[in-house]
């Protein structure tokens, strides 16, 4: 009895786990696609500006992130006017998990593109493909093979990285079992933590699970 | 002529690789090119599809004059359609099925409908009696059966010319047979090819000529027999007899 | 808007506890790192009932967020204490210092990342580089760590860097259990001052200097251990 309601209560953060989960891993992935573009240039500039962002992001304990997202990009956005005060908290912790991971993802899809053998690019340009196709339809489907392993695992990591955003005031599925414990004065709150830990183990091992099912169609594609 | 290649030179920072390459090849011809290791002979291939830029020299296609060190980009895609290439290592997309590799030069580089294309390809897999690994990964193939989809990728684009790159030397020795049956079938149908290769029966047997290169320049020219039995140049003599140990 | 002066005075005080966040990270891996190495030899050796609880541990250990690993072994370690007295055990129950709480949490999250590391380094050294030490006469326990083992911890050092330097950012939420390191001093200077992103970005710069200067060692140490290795010279 008592854990069914432990459980039921844990449970009802998870949809903002998983909103932030989602929302994260997509605007990083964006962004990181992008500083991975930018520090493949020849550009010595576009180059040391995705070095730089990737040397600052690296350092940054995630839980530091999300601090100076939420109390500095509002002061940041009102230096061009834009009042961003009044945006839900989940945006902001959308964007501090999204500037955290952008720059380990973009060094997940650099480092994959570089490894993709440029055999592939040249067989593509001499059966008559332009730059744009050889790229889109061979170098990019192989780059992101390669990154895979990578990318499962920097998931799993903004995975376990959501519940720092408790540090904003976010109810997710973290900041629901404190809440939780604290209603409880002390009471069960191993069993508390505990059950919140198999959640959370639940929901990487059916990632895992997942990634293992697109490895699974893909075995035959030895990058 | 169908192709003509005129004062071809490439360097590589202070490495003159090809001294001033001129080069005529007539319809339906097939050239077998031997040479040494490091000679270029991949180089001037690379630079006759613009997959490398050269530093000077002019091709003439069908007519249609190239600066070959500063073709346009209508250039370079207008050769690349007029040529195939076959690669040492096959270079087969890794993520397309054989039959894929076949197609996909036909929809992209030149705009068949996807059904034309695949039937194009079935036809051209079956050529080389593959048609029943057309759903097979490149890592599910033998090298033997990666090269000979690699011919038929470059074939099934009905090019002027197809440039061979050592198509059998990463082969195992057993499988090198099929590949070079394939490569004499399709000589046998008129293909104008560039061969560049170690197999001196194969450019014996089919070659119309055979060129030896050397240090960036072609040494000495003629039918295999001239080049092979009677070669006039010492540095020929020393390589024939070089591999000749080897075989 | 942005009080320079306030994150200028709070710098010295917020470094000042970096130590401990050094400590507690450096300690936490050495362990963390021991408890690893029998990870590895129960699973590499595929020992009996022992390999898949390991296999069990390091699954659910990188399943989890540290901060709930942390609030179990904060919870769980004096139950589990009080319950080994029922039994019989002299132990004491109260007052367990903070600081034993977070080593114990962040050894245990350390050994399950630095033991998936070992074995992947260990997997890639090339299996015929210990039969050719084996052939040639060498006993196994000499082909392991003569041959093997070399060549593991060079491929195993730019991982473990990550993972060490993972680790010192992962200690920013100790502050919850009541240590004071970096982060907690930025926030009990911000309270005081109702000022946060001041000492936010006092924190921000300790911790980026901190990470890169763990990373130029870990560099440094790679490129002499790739020497010793290798003979190779590497550009550091
Ligand atoms: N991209 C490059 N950059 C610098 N040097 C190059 C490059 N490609 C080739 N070379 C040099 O050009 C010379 C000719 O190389 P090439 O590959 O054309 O020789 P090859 O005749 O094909 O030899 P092999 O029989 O070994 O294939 C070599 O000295 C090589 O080092
Ligand atoms: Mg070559």
């Amino acid at each position: 009895m008592r854990l069914t309601k432990i459980m039921t209560t844990l449970l009802s953060g998870l949809p903002t786990t998983l909103t932030l989960l989602i929302f994260s891993f997509i605007f990083a992935s964006v962004i990181g696609v992008c500083l991975a573009w930018l520090s493949l240039r020849r550009n010595p500039v576009a180059k040391g500006l995705a070095r730089g962002y990737l040397g600052l992001v690296r350092g940054t304990p995630p839980l530091l992130m999300l601090l100076l997202a939420y109390y500095g990009l509002p002061k940041l956005f009102l230096l061009v006017g834009i009042d961003i005060n009044d945006w839900a908290k989940l945006l902001f912790g959308i964007a501090g998990l999204s500037i955290g991971w952008s720059a380990y993802l973009s060094e997940a899809f650099r480092s994959a593109y570089l490894s993709v053998d440029p055999g592939q690019y040249e067989a593509a340009l001499v059966v008559g493909m332009d730059a744009s196709h050889a790229f889109w339809r061979i170098l990019m489907p192989q780059t992101l093979l390669i990154a895979l392993p990578n990318v499962e695992n920097l998931l799993i990591g903004l995975v376990k990285a959501t519940s720092l955003v408790y540090v904003i005031g976010i109810m997710d599925m973290y900041n629901t079992a404190t809440d939780l414990s604290n209603q409880n004065q002390g009471v069960y709150q191993l069993e508390i933590f505990v059950v919140l830990a198999f959640i959370y183990w639940l929901v990487v091992l059916a990632i895992e699970w997942g990634f293992r099912q697109i490895r699974k169609d893909y075995q035959y594609v030895t990058v | 002529m169908l192709l003509e290649l005129k004062n071809l030179k490439k360097t590589f920072k202070n490495n003159h690789v090809l001294k001033g390459i001129d080069l005529a090849v007539k319809e339906g011809e097939v050239i077998a090119i031997i040479g040494p290791s490091g000679s270029g002979k991949t180089t001037m291939l690379r630079n006759i599809n613009f997959l490398e830029t050269a530093d000077a020299g002019t091709m003439t296609l069908r007519q249609k004059r190239i600066d070959m060190a500063a073709p346009t980009q209508e250039q370079v895609l207008w050769t690349r359609r007029h040529m195939a290439m076959v690669f040492q290592n096959y270079n087969l997309f890794k993520n397309k099925t054989a039959l894929e590799n076949i197609s996909e030069g036909l929809i992209f580089g030149q705009n068949k409908s996807k059904e034309e294309a695949e039937t194009l390809a079935s036809r051209a897999l079956d050529q080389v009696d593959l048609l029943d690994k057309k759903d097979f990964y490149p890592s599910q193939l033998s090298g033997g059966q990666q090269q000979r989809i690699g011919i038929a990728r470059a074939t099934v684009l009905n090019p002027d010319i197809v440039l061979f790159d050592e198509p059998t030397s990463a082969l195992d020795p057993e499988l090198v047979g099929t590949v070079l049956r394939d490569m004499k079938r399709l000589a046998e149908r008129g293909q104008t090819m560039i061969v560049v290769t170690h197999q001196m029966a194969f450019a014996r047997d089919v070659a119309d000529r055979v060129i030896f290169f050397a240090d960036g320049q072609i040494i000495e020219q003629g039918s295999a027999d001239d080049v092979f039995d009677h070669p006039q140049h010492e540095r020929t003599q020393r390589f024939l007899s070089a591999i000749a140990e080897d075989y | 808007m942005f009080d320079s002066n306030f994150a200028l005075h709070s710098f010295p005080k917020i470094l000042s506890v970096a130590p401990t966040t050094i400590v507690l990270s450096i300690i936490a891996t050495i362990l963390g790192f021991i408890l690893a190495v029998l990870i590895v030899i129960v699973r590499e050796r595929n020992v009996k009932i022992l390999a898949p609880i390991a296999a069990l541990y390091v699954s659910f250990i990188r399943g989890t967020p540290i901060i709930v690993q942390m609030y179990v072994v904060y919870y769980g370690l004096p139950q589990l204490l009080v319950a080994l007295k029922h039994a019989g055990l002299d132990t004491s129950t109260n007052g367990l210092p903070a600081m034993l709480i977070a080593i114990l949490a962040y050894s245990f999250n350390a050994s399950a990342n630095i033991s998936e590391s070992i074995r992947s380094a260990y997997h890639s050294v090339d299996h015929r580089q210990y039969e050719a030490a084996v052939t040639v006469g060498m006993t196994p326990t000499r082909a392991m760590t003569r041959i093997v083992i070399p060549q593991l911890v060079a491929n195993f050092i730019p991982n473990f860097a990550n993972l060490f330097i993972d680790l010192i950012k992962d200690t920013a939420i100790v502050y919850n259990i009541g240590i004071v390191e970096i982060m907690a001093k930025a926030n009990i200077l911000s309270s005081i001052g109702f000022k946060y992103l001041e000492t936010y970005l006092d924190a921000l710069i300790i911790y980026i200097v901190i990470c890169w200067i763990f990373a130029k060692l870990f560099q440094v140490g790679e490129a002499i251990d790739r020497y010793h290795t290798f003979h190779t010279q590497d550009s550091i």
